[in-house]
């Protein structure tokens, strides 16, 4: 990736394994190396159960990294004790894909934003009940909403108030876990154009996890695919939809529905066969032999390593290390 | 993918849901979820019905096959024909022999759609010796074999005796597909058959859809909010809201060439693969209205930018758009509306 001293999260060769009954291991990241700059996105697509969302819980300490290095504002915070531990939360925080699960019910939304800064020992009583107001007005919502609780809401609401509590701790760095793939189209687009809103007033760093791939797109400035625990291309998001280069990524690409008829009748599929292979005990090689068309013999034997194969454009795949 | 080649002049109609009115009595009172809604279905074709969450497209389609508890459902008015025959006055047992044979349904979920104790050959062949009186077990089983092997199961003497559970997301919908379409139904409703999916598998299940209706010319209703999914599947659509029928015309009449209002807003707050990124997405403002007190006049004036005074006071008629089959809700269609310019048309820059 591009050498500069912004880089506010930058990870290095991360692996969380998940020890299952029989010995088996579940690799569900398994190596992943990849740095976002202070205030852009990383956008990060994948099948389900190909690892993104733990990489991104990982990523904020709430999963214990198996190996590697997560570099988070200069700081290594695989190896912090517990007093760093908590101020190391107050800086990075999630937002949730299910606004239904994710409040408390028995909690008003006053209460519900205010809480982490209360955990955090931030302001004044006094002070916390007025900015988790202003909170709740920044993220679009009104003063009287503040005494109502989580059921009173529609879901694009309620992922309002998600998003005002991660923000109302003041992090710097946030992870979107498919804060949308819950809500209506029309409210999805209410919700982006608020995380583009907010990002932008605050400066902020967005891990955006998500399978739309046409949301993704509109709301990173890079994006990496992670099929298998491994992130098999990562470039610009321009770059990566004008000129997707890994063969999974080609066909995750031609999988989106284009909401254009003539568009969609004249545009070709390469249909994936078969799903995602478990990851327990995955075979050595690469992970996207069984189902890429263009499987070789080396393929087998060896994993491919991501390249730089156009400036700032990488790809894991043997088809361009020859 | 094939250009759609239904001639509406000449399809029959196989299902027509005529000033359909459905309430649900809850402890708050009395939810108007469906107002007067009338959709026609033509054999072959594949409709989709598109709306936000709560407009009331699954109601209309649970209503066809009764599938709605009563109470809290009330069925308060309209007919729904099929074979001539008003379904909502059909007995149980009627509904019973129409259900599952003549017409079908895909849920959302997977997960939950099957039994999980039962094996799956004999979930499929369940409907299927209940509307075959007379077919003995090795006759369905060869029966769900064929339909396993249709909907793209590897091993399907195998599987058939595995269990929900020993299935992937994408197979458990193509044993939900094979069940719905095991007694050749005329008619299958997929409500969300893809939401819970993956993209790839998505695209599979499409395509599936697709090419079991050119085998079997059954007609399909498409419940869905994903308007990529609409481009990629629908002979037609019907635009639902609030509870009523907005807009309806066959595929290229709603993306190409829309009347309504509140299919502009759908259509502008879908990002686009070749747009600059981080630009402001259109967004419909407000929310739906509440349909325990629905407006008088049009559900969607109070967040739509063209409203006139007429469209709060009375709901608008269906106005003809041009063609036989492209009609809007609107009262800008009214000839002596205020003559506005589509803000939305793919052909033309918006």
């Amino acid at each position: 990736m591009e050498h500069s001293n912004d880089k506010y999260i930058e990870v290095t060769d991360l692996k969380k394994h998940f020890y299952l009954k029989q010995k088996k291991i579940l690799k569900a990241v398994d190596g992943v190396s990849f740095s976002i700059k202070r205030g852009q996105t990383l956008g990060l697509v994948g099948e389900s159960g190909c690892g993104k969302t733990t990489l991104g819980r990982t990523l904020i300490h709430i999963y214990e990294p198996t190996a590697g290095k997560i570099m988070m504002d200069g700081k290594d915070i695989t190896k912090v004790n517990s007093k760093e531990y908590k101020q190391l939360t107050s800086k990075a925080q999630m937002i949730f894909q299910d606004p239904y699960a994710s409040l408390d019910t028995h909690m008003t939304t006053l209460e519900i934003i205010a809480e982490g800064m209360a955990i955090h020992n931030m302001y004044s009583a006094k002070e916390r009940k007025e900015r988790a107001e202003a909170y709740l007005s920044m993220v679009g919502l009104n003063k009287e909403h503040g005494s109502r609780f989580p059921h009173e809401f529609s879901g694009g609401q309620r992922q309002r108030i998600g998003i005002a509590r991660a923000l109302a701790i003041e992090p710097e760095f946030v992870v979107c876990d498919e804060p949308i793939s819950a809500l209506d189209v029309s409210v999805q687009a209410q919700i982006v154009n608020l995380l583009i809103r907010l990002q932008n007033e605050l400066h902020l760093t967005f891990l955006f996890i998500a399978h739309d791939l046409s949301m993704v797109k509109h709301i990173s400035d890079y994006v990496a695919v992670m099929y298998l625990g491994a992130i098999v291309e990562i470039t610009s998001s321009e770059e990566l939809y004008s000129h997707p280069e890994h063969p999974y990524t080609q066909s995750l690409l031609s999988a989106i529905p284009i909401p254009d008829p003539r568009v969609s009748a004249s545009r070709k599929r390469i249909l994936l066969q078969g799903e995602i292979p478990t990851p327990i005990n995955t075979p050595p090689g690469c992970k996207f032999k069984n189902r890429c068309q263009h499987c070789m013999k080396r393929c087998d034997a060896e994993e491919p390593k991501l390249k730089e194969i156009a400036p700032g454009h990488f790809v894991a795949c043997h088809l361009f290390n020859s | 993918m094939q250009l759609r080649t239904i001639d509406y002049s000449k399809a029959k109609e196989i299902l027509k849901i005529e000033d359909l009115r459905v309430s649900f009595n809850t402890y708050v009172g009395e939810v108007k979820a469906i107002r007067g809604v009338d959709i026609t279905l033509y054999e072959g074709e594949i409709l989709a019905v598109v709306g936000e969450s709560g407009c009331g497209k699954s109601v209309s389609f649970q209503s066809v096959i009764k599938l709605l508890d009563s109470p809290p459902a009330e069925y308060k008015g309209g007919k729904i024909l099929y074979q001539g025959k008003n379904l909502l006055e059909a007995s149980k047992k009627e509904m019973q022999d129409i259900r599952g044979s003549e017409i079908s349904m895909i849920m959302q979920d997977p997960m939950t759609a099957l039994d999980p104790t039962m094996q799956i050959g004999n979930q499929i062949s369940e409907g299927l010796r209940r509307h075959n009186k007379g077919m003995s077990k090795a006759e369905a089983e060869e029966r769900v074999v064929k339909m396993l092997e249709l909907v793209g199961i590897p091993d399907p003497d195998k599987r058939l005796k595995q269990y929900p559970h020993e299935f992937s997301g994408g197979m458990r919908q193509r044993v939900c597909a094979a069940m719905a379409l095991v007694s050749s139904p005329k008619i299958l409703i997929a409500d969300e058959p893809t939401t819970a999916l993956d993209v790839t598998i998505q695209a599979q299940i499409m395509d599936l859809l697709h090419d079991l209706r050119k085998k079997l010319n059954t007609a399909i209703v498409l419940i869905t909010h994903d308007l990529g999914v609409v481009a990629d599947m629908a002979d037609r659509i019907v635009v639902m809201y609030a509870g009523k029928v907005v807009e309806t015309g066959q595929v290229e009449e709603i993306f190409y060439d829309s009347w309504h209002p509140y299919t502009w807003g759908l259509m502008r707050s879908m990002p686009k693969l070749n747009e600059t990124s981080k630009v402001e997405l259109a967004t419909i403002n407000g929310m739906p209205p509440d349909l325990f007190m629905p407006p008088q006049g049009c559900a969607f004036a109070p967040r739509c930018e063209y409203a006139m005074k007429v469209c709060y006071e009375e709901q608008p008629p269906v106005f003809p758009c041009g063609s036989d089959s492209h009609c809007s809700a609107c009262w800008l269609m009214d000839p002596d509306a205020p003559k506005v310019k589509q803000p939305f048309k793919k052909d033309g820059e918006e």
